[in-house]
């Protein structure tokens, strides 16, 4: 009876609850899209730093994840056919890793040789891409001893294309050695820390100095179709149980736990937003609703005076508001969602807006996405501002 | 116990209002006492600013007097809480206003079956009951009709069947027909006459009409918040 008495309501001033229904609409299309677009831009961002810093999956030894030594390799000739035979990975890079001195003629510091087979690594890794064309490539030249350093490095030891880097390491034997390379590339990244410390060089040329040898590798870096929690897990369930005993698959949030945690905080920071873009628009219904309340003020003391109890009227006053927020939330949630997945399938282009931001091998066209759980929240957010923004005014028209 | 006492519904002893703002000090009603029995016809009238609604505010429950009692068959409303007031009224007091009696977005059979959808009568059981109530007070044809599709008078005369709907101990209006023409005043009396002949139902009606005081079996003449006849 309140629910059709409400409903009745409702359709007795029908500028105004038109015009709160599309305030609300409105506002409800906004936060939906804004979610879906900065998740878009998230998820762009961890794609990115997935195609170019990290890989979706690795496997290492344990040993060599808890101490790092050269001799603590995985020899499997088998392994990287079989995991090649999964339909979701698009690439498997074998890896030597080796932790150097690099000396230039300015300075000597760490860092942390990736030895690769440049064609595999292309395919899980789009640093190749990050090289800019008058900065050399990512070994094209069938050149011995090049090496790709980063920007950052390039910067503080000041070398330049070409220009020669010594490398000092202990070898398998744990003698001291040390070779001479010469820098075919440059690449770049919007992480400083990483242009820094992370160079390439080939793996063959990696195994000639410190004698591991041909099967035998660090890390086995694999790449999939795309970074759903879902997919990474199925393939790593997959893979587990084709690793020998002592050797380990990682997933890119357990490799670097920041990564997670960065997405998760987003994710709040993202319902904050939300959550102010609604309670800006809470007032709004309040100050509607506390106009249409004191407008019919007479009425609603009519029906006190024959009996509707106080309790009532507010029931009636609250579910006026929630109907009108619920249908102005329905239709604004179905339009965002409608707007994100439409332009979550052709992406948006933001190259334009970025300008001279743009960055080498970062895509600039950004895919919103709203998840279930999110789309679940802001419901559930529309319903509560619906009651709140009532509770006042309703308190008004129960006062004699 | 006389005859009449026993038949006594309404019982007002020393009841007085005073309003008071800023400076001025006015006394609506002044140490009034009054009985009303089951079945009256009762008119209050006297000029404006007697205390003719405030007595009947105070009768029916809508208003605190300054001192005085008001029972009804015995119970003393002047003291009940905000809200079993407001249960007193739904259960117990018909209300016919002046004005804004009715809710403009419901039908005429739906304001008559507000008030028991309140009291918590099924919808069905409600639905026959306005109907029934509506053909009595002679708009069988409008029942479906909303307010602002009926004249001043046929809108009185379901404000009258939406009173009786919740089965009162009595109805209260306030100058039922202030806003009325002449003739409509009349229908509207002889339907509140012909309620108290063949339900024994109670009225108390306040008008400075004299055609419906005329109809009054019983007048009580207010003047200055004190009855003077
Ligand atoms: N809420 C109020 N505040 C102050 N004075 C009031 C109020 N209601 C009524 N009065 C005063 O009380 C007196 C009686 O008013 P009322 O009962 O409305 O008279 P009637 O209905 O006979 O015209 C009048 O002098 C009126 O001005
Ligand atoms: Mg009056």
């Amino acid at each position: 009876m309140i629910l059709q008495f409400a409903w009745k309501n409702i359709g007795r001033n029908k500028v105004r609850s038109a015009v709160i229904l599309l305030a609300i609409t409105l506002g409800l299309t906004a936060s939906v899209f804004a979610v879906a677009f900065m998740n878009g831009m998230i998820n762009q961002k961890v794609e990115d730093t997935i195609r170019i810093e990290m890989t979706h999956l690795q496997i290492n030894t344990q040993k060599f994840i808890d101490e790092n030594e050269i001799e603590d390799v995985l020899a499997d000739s088998i392994l990287e056919s079989r995991i090649r035979s999964i339909p979701e990975v698009i690439g498997v890079s074998p890896r030597i890793l080796l932790t150097v001195m690099a000396a230039t003629s300015h300075k000597t510091g760490g860092a942390q040789v990736v030895a690769i087979d440049p064609e595999k690594e292309k395919q899980v890794s789009r640093l190749y891409t990050c090289i800019p064309d008058s900065l050399g490539n990512f070994f094209s030249e069938n050149i011995p001893n090049s090496i790709v350093v980063g920007r950052k490095f390039a910067e503080k030891y000041q070398v330049q294309l070409h220009s020669k880097i010594i490398l000092s390491f202990v070898n398998l034997e744990e003698e001291q050695v040390s070779a001479a390379f010469r820098i075919c590339g440059i690449f770049h990244t919007n992480n400083p820390a990483y242009e820094e410390a992370k160079m390439f060089i080939r793996a063959n040329d990696a195994r000639a100095l410190t004698g591991i040898k041909a099967d035998s590798i660090h890390e086995m870096a694999i790449q999939l179709t795309n970074n759903k929690d879902k997919t990474v897990a199925k393939v790593q369930t997959q893979i587990t149980p084709m690793l020998p005993n002592g050797v380990e698959i990682r997933n890119w949030k357990e490799i670097s736990p920041i990564m997670g945690v960065y997405t998760g905080f987003m994710q709040i920071e993202l319902m904050i937003i939300v959550a102010i873009i609604l309670f800006a628009l809470g007032f709004g219904i309040v100050n509607a609703n506390l106009m249409s309340v004191l407008e019919r003020k007479q009425e609603l003391n009519m029906l006190m005076a024959i009996g509707m109890n106080r309790k009532k009227v507010m029931q009636l006053i609250v579910t006026e508001s929630t109907i009108l927020t619920l249908l102005g939330g329905f239709w604004g949630m179905l339009i965002g969602l409608a707007i994100a997945l439409a332009t979550g399938k052709t992406g948006i282009d933001v190259s334009a807006s970025l300008g001279s931001y743009q960055q080498l091998g970062i895509a600039t066209i950004i895919h919103p996405l709203i998840t279930f759980n999110q789309f679940v929240i802001i419901a559930v957010m529309v319903v509560i501002i619906g009651i709140l923004s009532a509770i006042f005014p309703a308190r008004m028209a129960t006062k004699p | 116990m006389t005859k009449e006492e026993q038949d006594s519904i309404i019982e007002i002893n020393n009841l007085s209002k005073i309003y008071q703002e800023d400076a001025e000090v006015v006394k609506a009603l002044d140490n009034i006492n009054l009985n009303i029995n089951k079945g009256e016809f009762t008119a209050v009238v006297g000029p404006s600013g007697s205390g003719k609604t405030t007595l009947l505010n105070m009768i029916g429950g809508l208003d605190k007097p300054t001192s005085g009692t008001v029972a009804v068959d015995g119970m003393d409303v002047t003291k009940l809480s905000i809200d079993d007031l407001i249960n007193f009224r739904r259960d117990h007091v018909g209300f016919v206003f002046q004005a804004y009696n009715l809710i403009p977005v419901l039908t005429a059979k739906e304001n008559v079956m507000f008030v028991m959808d309140l009291q918590g009568i099924p919808t069905q059981q409600s639905s026959v009951r306005a109907i029934k109530l509506l053909k009595n007070v002679g708009l069988g044809d409008r029942i479906n009709a909303r307010p602002n599709k009926l004249s001043g008078g046929q809108q009185q005369r379901v404000a009258v069947a939406r009173a009786l709907a919740s089965k009162p101990k009595f109805i209260l209006a306030d100058e039922p027909t202030a806003n009325l023409d002449g003739k409509s005043a009349e229908t509207l009396l002889d339907i509140m006459e012909k309620m108290n002949e063949e339900e024994n139902m109670t009225f108390i009606f306040s008008t400075h009409d004299p055609r419906v005081m005329q109809k009054a079996r019983r007048i009580i003449t207010l003047e200055d918040g004190k009855i003077v006849r």
